[in-house]
C-alpha cells in the first residue's frame, strides 16, 4: 500500500508556482508557448527601441509601426497567459488568482495613496515604480496562496 | 470539509501523481485536498466521485456533521 502520509512530498517553491513547473504536461506546453511569447516581446522591445534611436532619417510611420510592434506581441503574450490560467488546474488557477488580485490591489491602492504623498512634497511617482510595486504585490500575494494551499 | 481521498488512494495502492494524472490535475493539487487545504469545486468534486465509483457525500464530509 502506498504510503498515506506522503512524506515525500515538497512544498513547491514560489518560483516554480509562478513559472507552472508544478503542474500538468499541459501547463508546461502552455508555459513553453507564453515563455516565447514573452522573449519575443523583450526582444521586439530592445529592438525596436534600437532601431528608432539609431535609424537616421526614419519616417515617422516606420518609428510608428516599430514602436508598434512590440505591443503586438504583448498582446500575443497576455493571450497565452491567459490561456495558460484557463487550462491550468483550479487550485493553481485560484493561487495565480489570488496573486494577480494581490498586485493589482497593491498597485491601485500605493497609486492612490501616494497621491497624498505627493501633496505633501514626495517626488511624483515613477513608472518604473509603479511596475516594481505591481510586481512586488503579485509576487507578494502568490506566495500568500501557496502558503494557504501547500 | 473532510475527506477520505487519501485513504481510497491507499487503497487503490496510487501515488498522489497517478491520482493526479487521472484527474488531470496537479500533483500539488492532490496533496492540498488530502490535506484539506483546499476543497475542490463541483467538476472535480464529481470526477473524484466518479473515479473511485462512489457519491460526492461519500468522499467529502463538511466539518459541522
Amino acid at each position: 500500500m502506498t504510503d498515506p502520509q506522503n512524506s515525500d512530498f515538497e512544498r513547491p517553491t514560489l518560483w516554480q508556482i509562478l513559472c507552472f513547473s508544478t503542474g500538468t504536461e499541459v501547463d508546461r506546453t502552455n508555459n513553453r508557448y507564453f515563455t516565447w511569447w514573452c522573449i519575443a516581446w523583450a526582444l521586439a522591445i530592445v529592438g525596436s527601441t534600437w532601431l528608432i534611436k539609431n535609424l537616421e532619417g526614419l519616417p515617422a510611420i516606420f518609428a510608428w509601426l516599430l514602436a508598434l510592434a512590440p505591443n503586438l506581441l504583448a498582446i500575443g503574450a497576455l493571450f497565452s497567459y491567459l490561456r495558460l490560467l484557463r487550462m491550468t488546474d483550479e487550485m493553481q488557477r485560484r493561487i495565480h488568482i489570488e496573486g494577480l488580485a494581490m498586485g493589482f490591489g497593491a498597485g491601485w491602492l500605493f497609486a492612490i495613496g501616494y497621491l497624498v504623498f505627493e501633496a505633501a512634497g514626495a517626488p511624483q511617482l515613477s513608472l518604473t515604480g509603479m511596475i516594481l510595486v505591481l510586481t512586488g504585490g503579485w509576487m507578494l500575494g502568490t506566495g500568500l496562496a501557496v502558503r494557504r494551499y501547500l | 470539509m473532510k475527506n477520505k481521498l487519501r485513504v481510497l488512494r491507499a487503497e487503490r495502492d496510487w501515488t498522489q501523481a497517478k491520482l493526479a494524472q487521472h484527474l488531470a490535475v496537479s500533483r500539488q493539487t492532490v496533496n492540498a485536498i488530502e490535506t484539506g487545504k483546499y476543497d475542490p469545486a463541483l467538476p472535480l468534486a464529481f470526477k473524484i466521485a466518479r473515479l473511485f465509483d462512489l457519491r460526492i457525500e461519500d468522499i467529502f464530509v463538511p466539518e459541522e456533521v
